[in-house]
């Protein structure tokens, strides 16, 4: 169903359209900052550093279209829903942009050393970051309470693999003293993941609070969404 | 044990002040009002929001009985204020609203004096005529226009702004001493400063009077009131706190109202 007024509706697009877009250049960055460090490849990591400024910009740009809605048009219920949390998803995906720049930093730093050891863990943690993303855009797109819910279930698991690496590369600082700037940046790297993973949960969140008027956050292990 | 004035002062909250029950209004064959059940507290503001022809003045205008000038008018079901239903064939309509006070879209002064404005209704309904003097400025200080007139109560009304005029319709419907004020979208005719105004002292009166508007303004209602009626093709659809009815409503009907959907 569609409102009446035509150029309310193409704000909202407008607004959900520029949201897609930075959550689809998260989504290729993600994955060329995992090739980049796999390939242990610092030119490439610069290259992604530098597209952070368009997520800024992004960030700018749906704040403004946000404001302008809520100035001009006073929406309510789920429109109002869908604005408020537009402007806390753009923040998760700038943030997200951020996680990214640090992570290309260590992989620069990274880069001027010979590999620890064949990646196997990072690049699964890439890979299971990058479904709850997907998921949480998804969710997003589509109003699903089964994606975002799906996505805050992921979270646990995303959380294990961080302590499993971490306690493999605590082993290798112990054992051998030349490992330690370089299990420090992968131990980095794996806290940068991490936290693009719980800002893909928030998404998941304001996707719930945004279908449903239902707050969730800090409410405890989220199971299942209450009816 | 809590005190006796305590006591009193739950019992109002808790008891409807006005209530109908399952009312229904026709014009001729045609039904403007189908069954509506809804209940009315004291120091609670109340806005009825829906589409044009949803039946919204329908229903507030029969509260006071304000419909007993249209011919071929029907009433079903019952208004009860403070238990009486004012449908009774012993009641009068005159008495019934002296209770139940109303305020027009348009405000609608008498080409008289401000001061004979205000005290028209107390005097008719014979009213002491020395209190009068004092039952004025009660009335304009209750409506927040005291300060402005108190220099010209002898000059004509009509010599007013709009919004002080619809200050003064107000100041003219609450010297009668009403418990319930109606109010059909009082602020439509009115530029934005005399809205506020008017909206601010919705939120003193309340603590008075019962207060049931119409708007068309949603944003007015969301600010206003404390509980929202949603009409729609004469029932009604959604009745609820209006914190959650704008951010949250329960009803497909209300989501698409509000957010202005179509089709």
């Amino acid at each position: 169903m569609k409102h009446t007024s035509q150029q309310f509706e193409d704000d909202l697009t407008r607004l959900k359209d520029t949201l897609l877009l930075m959550g689809g250049m998260i989504e290729s960055m993600l994955q060329e900052t995992n090739q980049a460090l796999l390939d242990n490849d610092s030119a490439a990591a610069f290259k992604i550093i530098e597209r952070d400024k368009q997520l800024d910009q992004m960030e700018k740009k749906v704040d403004e279209l946000a404001i302008q809605i809520l100035a001009l048009r006073q929406p309510t219920a789920i429109d109002l829903r869908f604005v408020t949390a537009s402007m806390k998803i753009c923040t998760d995906l700038e943030r997200m942009g951020d996680s990214l720049v640090n992570i290309c930093e260590r992989i620069t730093e990274l880069a001027k050393f010979p590999p620890l050891k064949p990646y196997k863990d990072l690049p699964k943690m890439v890979k299971l970051t990058s479904v709850m993303i997907t998921k949480a855009l998804d969710a997003f797109v589509n109003q699903s309470l089964d994606l975002a819910s799906d996505v805050l279930k992921s979270d646990d698991e995303i959380d294990e693999l961080t302590s499993l690496i971490h306690r493999e590369l605590i082993e290798m600082m112990k054992n051998d003293s030349n490992a330690v700037e370089r299990a420090i940046k992968l131990m980095s790297i794996s806290k940068y993941l991490e936290r693009m993973a719980d800002h893909a949960t928030n998404i998941s969140e304001q996707v719930i609070f945004m279908v449903k008027g239902l707050d969730i956050r800090h409410s405890g292990p989220p199971k299942s969404i209450p009816d | 044990m809590p005190s006796r004035e305590a006591m009193i002062e739950q019992e109002l909250l808790v008891t409807p002040r006005i209530l109908t029950d399952r009312l229904t209004v026709k014009y001729g064959e045609k039904v403007a009002v189908k069954e509506v059940s809804l209940s009315f507290y004291q120091r609670k503001v109340a806005a009825l929001i829906g589409p044009s022809g949803c039946g919204k003045s329908t229903y507030l205008r029969s509260l006071n009985r304000m419909n007993d000038f249209i011919l071929n008018i029907s009433i079903e079901g019952k208004v009860l204020l403070d238990g009486q239903d004012i449908y009774e064939r012993k009641v009068d309509p005159v008495l019934v609203r002296r209770h139940i006070g109303m305020v027009f879209q348009k405000p609608n002064p008498f080409p008289k004096t401000i001061f004979e404005n205000v005290a028209w209704g107390p005097k008719r309904a014979k009213f002491p005529k020395k209190d009068l003097p004092q039952l004025v400025e009660d009335s304009l200080k209750q409506a927040a226009l005291w300060e402005e007139v108190k220099d010209r109560l002898n000059t004509s009304a009509l010599g007013l702004s709009g919004g002080q005029q619809q200050r003064l319709c107000i100041a003219r419907a609450i010297a009668m001493k009403p418990s319930v004020l109606l109010m059909d979208e009082p602020c439509s005719a009115l530029d934005p400063i005399a809205t506020s105004r008017i909206e601010d002292l919705i939120q003193e009166l309340k603590e008075k009077f019962t207060i049931i508007m119409v708007t068309h303004n949603m944003q007015q209602a969301a600010r206003v009131s404390d509980v929202t009626a949603f009409f729609l093709h004469g029932n009604l659809i959604e009745y609820g706190a209006t914190k959650e009815f704008f951010t949250r409503p329960q009803k497909i009907e209300t989501e698409n109202y509000l957010t202005g959907k179509f089709g």
